[in-house]
């Protein structure tokens, strides 16, 4: 049985390999030929591990065949970004620098997980340098172009791993999100995406970038799938200081469970102010289907947006002072300009900066007394041009590099689980619309997207 | 801050800290300086409370 031409969704493969209806080896074959087919265009994939890829598929037909159940995600097909730890494989998180590391002895815990599931990893994929960056053009790897137009930037920073989903270049992806690096290319590309809670899933052996606001997690074409990867994902791990330790949540055993009785708020202000007119529409497309018009406030999102760009720049910069230092030249020059001048921060404004973090999260605890769900744009706009140089917003210009993250960054500030539903309109580019719960509530805003999605209010873009 | 102060300003900044920045570099790194100094003045502006401290460990 061959695969059908459009992608299938990762729980239908599993279920079909599973089912004995489809092998692994099969889905992965056909997988790594459309990468084959399209990866040239796209510029998704860095690195392409079919011979892994094959291999386990192989070792899930097999298991099938003794009469064991192989997992969850049982021959789902999947890209991770090039931050995360393959054994054998040198981390290169997008850069030149790395690449004089030593292999990686083993797979990120998230990669472990995904294979005790009976997932396939297909391969490494293209991100900004070290994370740092909304458009995913990288002066080593060259630019990710979004599979909806060729002429615009898949955004970033997990540009490679939203666009390999988003074009069926892979079912799903690990990718990891600091200021919006999950949602800013599922807005762009047409697809779900999601950001657990600060602390929910651990982050070992993924190369850092900041460490008091890294976040890991999946990008996929249906919510479903999205909840299928997290609860693979989900569970705590030593060697992750920052990971809690939460008992697992299993999300989509609740996803069936249509939420009733929701208090949903649309963030206004500055959720407002710093988007576009059609960003806007996206909000209130799903707002409609939710049945609400009431907005609400959250005070402090400018200086929480600010704290958040502070802090990353600070130990963003920290993190490679050395580098910094011996070798300046070899950083892709947007990231190194950025890096640079984070590390010649004065500490009065960083120490500021996480107090303010605080406050900000005591603002956003107040108003979830009053709202189970918040509603924001997950970018200003939709997917802007390759080597675009400003954004308008607001009657104003805006460096569009630094502005796109401006409405994912104040709630990745303060750790809060957000998932990011693409609406596409007919004859329209996709935009991402976050769809926000208070802490360790992910569940939540998965059965929020997954109940609008059985509404046709969002879903992904087809595959082109 | 005109440019010349921020010159200045970057100048000694990294001399402090012993990074060496080559002139080629000077004109993105002091744009990109400018701009962290903006955001520096939005979290100044808000009057946190004394007790507002940050956590070690982010539990949000």
């Amino acid at each position: 049985m061959s695969l059908p031409e459009a992608p299938m969704s990762a729980a239908a493969i599993a279920a079909a390999v599973r089912g004995r209806t489809m092998t692994a080896t099969r889905v992965a074959t056909d997988t790594l030929l459309r990468i084959e087919a399209q990866n040239a265009a796209l510029n998704a994939y860095t690195l392409v591990l079919a011979e892994r890829a094959l291999a386990e598929a192989h070792a899930v037909d097999a298991s099938i065949a003794d009469g064991s159940d192989p997992g969850a995600l049982a021959g789902v097909p999947y890209g991770v970004k090039s931050l995360f730890d393959v054994a054998g494989l040198c981390t290169r998180a997008g850069s030149i620098i790395n690449r004089d590391l030593p292999p990686a002895q083993q797979d990120a815990v998230l990669v472990r997980r995904m294979a005790q599931n009976g997932a396939v990893l297909l391969g490494t994929q293209t991100m900004d340098e070290y994370a740092y960056g909304f458009t995913t053009e990288n002066a080593h790897d060259g630019t990710t172009r979004n599979p909806q137009d060729s002429s615009r930037v898949a955004g970033g920073s997990s540009g490679g791993s939203a666009a390999s989903v988003a074009a069926g270049l892979g079912a799903v992806a690990l990718a990891s999100d600091t200021n919006g690096s999950i949602r800013v290319p599922a807005s762009f590309c047409g697809v779900f995406g999601l950001k657990a809670t600060y602390g929910r899933l651990p982050r070992t052996g993924a190369f850092p970038f900041v460490f008091d606001l890294d976040h890991v997690g999946p990008l996929a074409r249906t919510a479903e799938d999205l909840a299928l990867v997290y609860d693979a994902l989900q569970g705590a791990d030593p060697n992750d200081p920052a990971c809690a330790g939460r008992a697992l949540e299993p999300a989509l055993p609740q996803l069936a469970h249509t939420p009733s009785g929701l208090r949903v708020g649309i963030l206004d202000g500055w959720f407002h102010d710093k988007a576009d007119s059609f960003a806007r529409l996206a909000v209130s497309h799903v707002a409609d289907a939710l049945g609400t018009g009431a907005k609400v406030s959250l005070p402090g999102a400018e200086a929480a947006r600010a704290s958040a760009f502070l802090i990353t720049a600070a130990q963003g910069a920290n993190l490679h002072l050395a580098n910094l230092r011996a070798r300046a030249a070899a950083f892709d020059p947007a990231t190194r300009d950025r890096l640079l001048a984070g590390a010649l921060l004065p500490a009065a404004f960083v120490l500021q900066a996480q107090r303010v973090r605080r406050w900000f999260s005591e603002q956003a605890a107040e108003v979830f007394r009053s709202f189970d769900i918040l509603l924001a744009p997950a970018t200003p706009c939709t997917a802007i041009r390759i080597g675009q140089e400003t954004l308008e917003l607001d009657g104003r210009s805006y460096p569009a590099r630094a502005s796109i993250g401006l409405l994912t960054q104040p709630i990745s500030c303060i750790g809060l689980p957000v998932v990011s539903a693409p609406v596409c309109l007919a004859g329209e580019l996709p935009i991402g619309v976050q769809i926000i719960a208070a802490p360790w509530c992910e569940t939540l805003a998965l059965r929020v997207a997954a109940h609008l999605e059985q509404m046709g209010a969002v879903g992904a873009a087809a595959v082109r | 801050m005109t440019d010349d102060d921020l010159d200045r300003l970057v100048t000694g900044l990294a001399a402090a800290i012993g990074l060496p920045l080559d002139p080629a570099h000077r004109p993105g790194v002091t744009a990109n300086f400018r701009r962290l100094l903006a955001q520096g003045d939005i979290v100044m502006s808000v009057a946190v409370p004394p007790d507002t401290e940050p956590a070690p460990i982010f539990r949000p």
